[in-house]
């Protein structure tokens, strides 16, 4: 069963918001300690910011770092840059990270897409920014737990 | 016979699974067969040989030696449908030549 944590707070840089989000994960026994700092490798190599629309980097790492499939999902009080993911020249000011501990089974299959599916949707952002931290995680949990999005 | 299409992205696990269902969906539609292998980046170069397509989530823009059709489109929806179209003409021109064999 996977969970979804949200967490609120200010980071310099992509790399401290990787750290709170992969310490915030490892903290509640869903990853080993250095997820985090594999999601922050695996970012540097294959930058993971989506579009100036939909402005979620979404950093996550192999398998073998996960214990339990999760997503903690940071709010940030200041957009930090990110890379795009289509063009590795751009800087995309990133306003949410979506750090993802998948574990390569037929679940992780359906959280992802759930999760991209929601993200292509401008109106699922605003309903993001509309949320405090309680109602962002009751918003993740029903687009990225439940099957409202499947086809 | 089924073509083998390669996905590939950064880790493996994230954004390829989700190309792979988006491609299974286009090519189910178009009505073309297909065998998919989902991999990391690193290591496109290396097996490309085995593969008819290679899909990269990212922008990999190296020459392989396979048909190589970048897809990040279908996850940031920016140009998806050209996206979408590159990839049917992919899995077109593919099958055409197995049908050419």
């Amino acid at each position: 069963m996977s969970e979804i944590f949200v967490i609120q707070g200010y980071a310099h840089d992509w790399k401290e918001a990787l750290k709170m989000t992969g310490t915030h994960l490892y903290e509640n026994g869903c990853v080993v300690e250095k997820f985090w700092e594999k999601c922050a490798e695996r970012e540097a190599e294959f930058p993971t910011g989506l579009t100036e629309f939909c402005p979620v980097a979404i950093p996550h790492a192999s398998k073998e770092y996960v214990l339990k499939q999760a997503i903690c999902a940071l709010k940030l009080e200041k957009p930090v840059s990110f890379k795009s993911m289509a063009d590795w020249d751009q800087d995309i000011d990133v306003r949410y990270v979506l750090n993802l501990a998948l574990l390569d089974d037929s679940e992780h299959i359906k959280i992802v897409t759930r999760v991209i599916r929601s993200l292509k949707d401008p109106a699922f952002l605003k309903k993001m920014d509309e949320c405090d931290e309680e109602e962002l995680k009751v918003l993740l949990n029903d687009y990225f737990l439940t099957e409202k999005l499947d086809d | 016979m089924a073509i083998k299409v390669m996905i590939a992205c950064g880790s493996g696990i994230a954004t390829s699974a989700y190309a792979a269902e988006e491609i299974i969906k286009i090519a189910k539609g178009i009505g073309v067969d297909i065998d998919v292998h989902k991999e990391r980046i690193q290591n496109v170069m290396a097996n490309a040989s085995n593969f008819d397509i290679c899909f990269v989530t990212s922008n990999f823009k190296q020459d392989v030696g396979t048909k190589l059709v970048r897809v990040d489109g279908l996850i940031s929806g920016i140009n998806e449908d050209a996206v979408i179209e590159d990839v049917k003409a992919a899995l077109l021109e593919a099958a055409a030549k197995y049908n050419a064999d």
